[in-house]
């Protein structure tokens, strides 16, 4: 019986084969190696900016326009920048960790992770021994947005009022949801509500989103079912056919529509819908077009597809214009607030 | 007086590696052709942002904490100050043109996150050096092995 015959050197092309797709894996690993190590660059640089930003804001400005020759006489005395008072400098506050901030600028290159936040809430919270905590956050957060404008003294208020918080749920968790009864009626809206976001941010697949999200309210009788959502669509195709096997997550800037009135939308891996309250809790954008929405969200944006723009009409490039200038005009104001 | 001075370097002992301050550049100068009295004096070329990077045979190359820029040749009437304007005019600190002493703790603090950047982007960019070129050595084997 004959059979297929063998080249004697298919053995060898295999091999020649084999060492060109290691070399080509080994050129893949290298560009995305060289690149990733740009990006850390990036990163600790910019997180360089924000704590030296957030040393410069928290310091007081008779400290920050000291002449560096006073302030390193007067440094033996200082534990920590918090530490430096106008009137007596050698009056000690106590457990601010500014100046640790600073000495340890050789440990943000090395990695570490802490942020401005974080920077601010170890500086004025007394009651955390050092973690950061939600309280502690919360109350960075109102430090380094007054720090500028408020003296040392208020700052010391603020955290006294702080450290006598009656014990309880945190702020979080209060306002993360409400106490409600266990009923249909009222644990269904407000679960299906706190999917949104993700459905719209993670385009993720099995959640229901609801157009019209208001609460009903306990006191009017209605059967509680009837407040369940309900997929209307009669697409069933089953998910494994579209052949999306990659996570779908949104991307900055996105085709979106809305609900039409009295549609239920449900996404299951297909376009990502917005729903008529927006619950996001981040800065977005979005534009009405011709047949829909475009949605931009605070993550970069690599390029712009074409035919996400085909149904931009004039008038409508010329509000984007106006949204884009206002928007630049809140960016530089920031900045300069923030450099001043 | 002594203990508070000990106290002091430890804190500021982190930054010698960077020649941040006046002091720990005066101090990098393990050699220096000119003296205390010459125009460009030890002290004179670290209050201009200068810190030693000389050897034994070349005593006389010094290197700006900031733009990093490096001269040598220097003569005994070269003023420091001037000599880094003509060099390197973009370097932050010369543009500042006052001593350490002078400058405010904001501007030093900007002087400090610029010394930082410029420390990180160069270390990230000596490794990427070393990196690529020992893994071009092991392709270069692997090729040669193969063939």
């Amino acid at each position: 019986m004959p059979r297929t015959k063998i080249t004697k050197n298919s053995k060898r092309n295999r091999e020649a084969a084999n060492r060109e797709e290691k070399i080509r894996i080994y050129e893949l690993k290298m560009d995305s190696v060289l690149m990733s190590i740009d990006d850390l660059e990036q990163r600790y640089n910019a997180m360089v900016d924000t704590q030296l930003q957030a040393v410069t804001l928290r310091l007081q400005s008779e400290l920050r326009e000291m002449k560096m020759g006073d302030f390193l006489e007067i440094l033996p005395n200082l534990e920590h920048f918090g530490d430096f008072k106008a009137s007596d400098q050698t009056q000690h506050l106590g457990s601010q960790s500014m100046y640790s901030n600073t000495t340890n600028g050789g440990d943000v290159a090395g990695g570490s992770s802490t942020n401005c936040a974080a920077v601010t809430a170890a500086a004025s919270s007394r009651n955390d021994e050092g973690y950061l905590t939600e309280d502690s956050s919360l109350g960075g957060a109102v430090s380094c947005s007054s720090a500028s404008t408020l003296s040392a003294y208020t700052g010391s208020m603020l955290r006294s009022a702080k450290a006598m918080r009656t014990p309880g749920p945190l702020h979080s968790a209060r306002a993360r949801r409400e106490r409600r009864s266990r009923s249909a009626c009222g644990s269904v809206i407000p679960k299906v509500l706190g999917n949104t976001s993700t459905a719209i941010a993670a385009g993720s697949s099995n959640s229901i989103i609801v157009p019209n999200g208001h609460r009903n309210s306990r006191s009017k009788m209605r059967t509680p079912m009837a407040t369940r959502p309900k997929a209307i669509s009669a697409d069933r195709t089953p998910r494994m056919l579209k052949k999306r096997n990659t996570s779908p997550s949104t991307p900055p800037m996105a085709f979106l529509r809305w609900p039409k009135p009295g549609e239920v939308a449900l996404s299951k891996y297909g376009s990502p819908i917005v729903a008529q309250v927006m619950p996001d809790k981040f800065a977005n954008v979005n534009i009405p077009i011709r047949n829909g929405v475009l949605s931009l969200r605070p993550k970069k944006l690599a390029e712009v597809k074409a035919e996400l723009l085909e149904n931009l009409d004039e008038d409508t490039l010329n509000q984007i214009r106006t949204l884009h200038e206002s928007l630049q005009l809140i960016v530089n104001t920031a900045n300069k607030a923030a450099l001043k | 007086m002594d203990a508070t001075s000990i106290l002091d370097d430890a804190k500021l002992e982190a930054f010698r590696e960077l020649n941040l301050l006046e002091k720990h550049r005066v101090e990098s100068f393990k050699d220096w052709p000119f003296s205390s009295k010459s125009t460009c004096s030890i002290d004179k070329m670290a209050e201009a942002g200068f810190y030693w990077t000389g050897t034994t045979r070349e005593n006389d190359t010094a290197t700006c904490f900031v733009c990093a820029k490096t001269l040598d040749g220097w003569e005994a009437e070269d003023d420091p100050w001037k000599e880094h304007l003509k060099h390197a005019p973009q370097c932050e600190f010369v543009k500042m043109g006052c001593a350490e002493k002078d400058l405010t703790v904001e501007q030093f603090l900007n002087i400090f996150g610029t010394v930082v950047k410029t420390n990180i982007s160069k270390n990230i960019k000596d490794f990427k050096t070393k990196f690529v070129k020992d893994n071009e050595a092991k392709l270069k084997s692997f090729t040669h092995n193969q063939s």
